[in-house]
């Protein structure tokens, strides 16, 4: 039977923490517009980290288990729950002149380049990423 | 004692497309709508076109050499949404570093259709194929 839940805030149990709810993963939810129902777990970032490529550390992160130096301008984000598939739609940015994805993600990793403007690998000390996908 | 809610579909009771939940400080509310992002996809650009991986995305076209133009299934309310967007770089002993981008030049941004160029910084700009380009995309549905 399919069931459906109006309300207009979403918070735990007792009223005044967070929201500590469990979707399944064919939830939807009406759209901004109120036209058309999307499935809402597809719609949500799966993973996403802020970090320092120069000092290199963490600043700020989710569903994150560690981040790797591979070498100057190159890392590695290690995902702790990971993707069904490694297709998911990663994107970055940093400081840097050009930002790309020069290794192939894998199920538990997003993989980031930083390059300056001679083209060459170099750090960065704010270097964002996040990625959609389905998880396993 | 933990509860636990079943449920196929969330609604706004007062709008229908709002419904706010409790932010992780515990301080503010925020909107579930607006925090989703309503479109993401994969595309392999090298060898044999195609999507590797989407939501919400219609179709993808190959319009040409690092020219691709995608399409969502469910619109925009409007052409303003957020783009975020990556492609892979190629490597090799004459490696290549691209951007994705909109060509202001020959842009076409509607509220279902975005196209996008990844362009090699190496040789004038020129438009290349990347192995996997990546868009995400936030904003409000119609």
């Amino acid at each position: 039977m399919t069931s459906q839940l109006n309300v207009d805030t979403i918070v735990d149990k007792a009223g005044s923490g967070g929201s500590n709810v469990k979707m399944a993963n064919t939830s939807t939810h009406v759209s901004d517009g109120g036209n058309v129902a999307q499935n809402t777990v597809q719609s949500l970032v799966k993973v996403w980290a802020k970090f320092n490529g120069s000092s290199f550390g963490e600043l700020d992160s989710f569903n994150v288990s560690s981040f790797t130096d591979t070498s100057s301008g190159n890392y590695t984000v290690n995902i702790n729950n990971d993707f069904s598939n490694a297709n998911h739609a990663s994107v970055e940015s940093s400081g840097a002149y050009h930002t790309s994805n020069d290794s192939a993600n894998g199920v538990g990793t997003l993989n980031i380049g930083c390059y300056n403007q001679s083209h060459s690998n170099s750090d960065e000390s704010r270097v964002a990423v996040h990625s959609c996908g389905d998880l396993a | 004692m933990a509860s636990l809610l079943k449920v196929d579909s969330l609604t706004g009771v007062t709008t229908a497309g709002s419904i706010s939940v409790t932010g992780e400080g515990n301080s503010t509310t925020t909107n579930l709508q607006q925090g989703l992002v309503k479109s993401w996809y994969c595309l392999q650009g090298t060898d044999t076109f195609g999507i590797k991986d989407s939501f919400n995305t219609a179709s993808a076209t190959d319009n040409g050499e690092g020219d691709y133009t995608t399409v969502r299934t469910n619109a925009f309310s409007n052409d303003d949404y957020a783009t975020a967007a990556l492609c892979s770089s190629t490597g090799g002993s004459s490696p290549h570093y691209n951007f994705t981008v909109e060509n202001q030049d020959n842009r076409l941004r509607s509220t279902t259709s975005l196209r996008t160029y990844i362009l090699n910084s190496q040789s004038g700009e020129g438009a290349n194929d990347a192995l996997d380009s990546s868009v995400s995309f936030m904003g409000d549905l119609a």
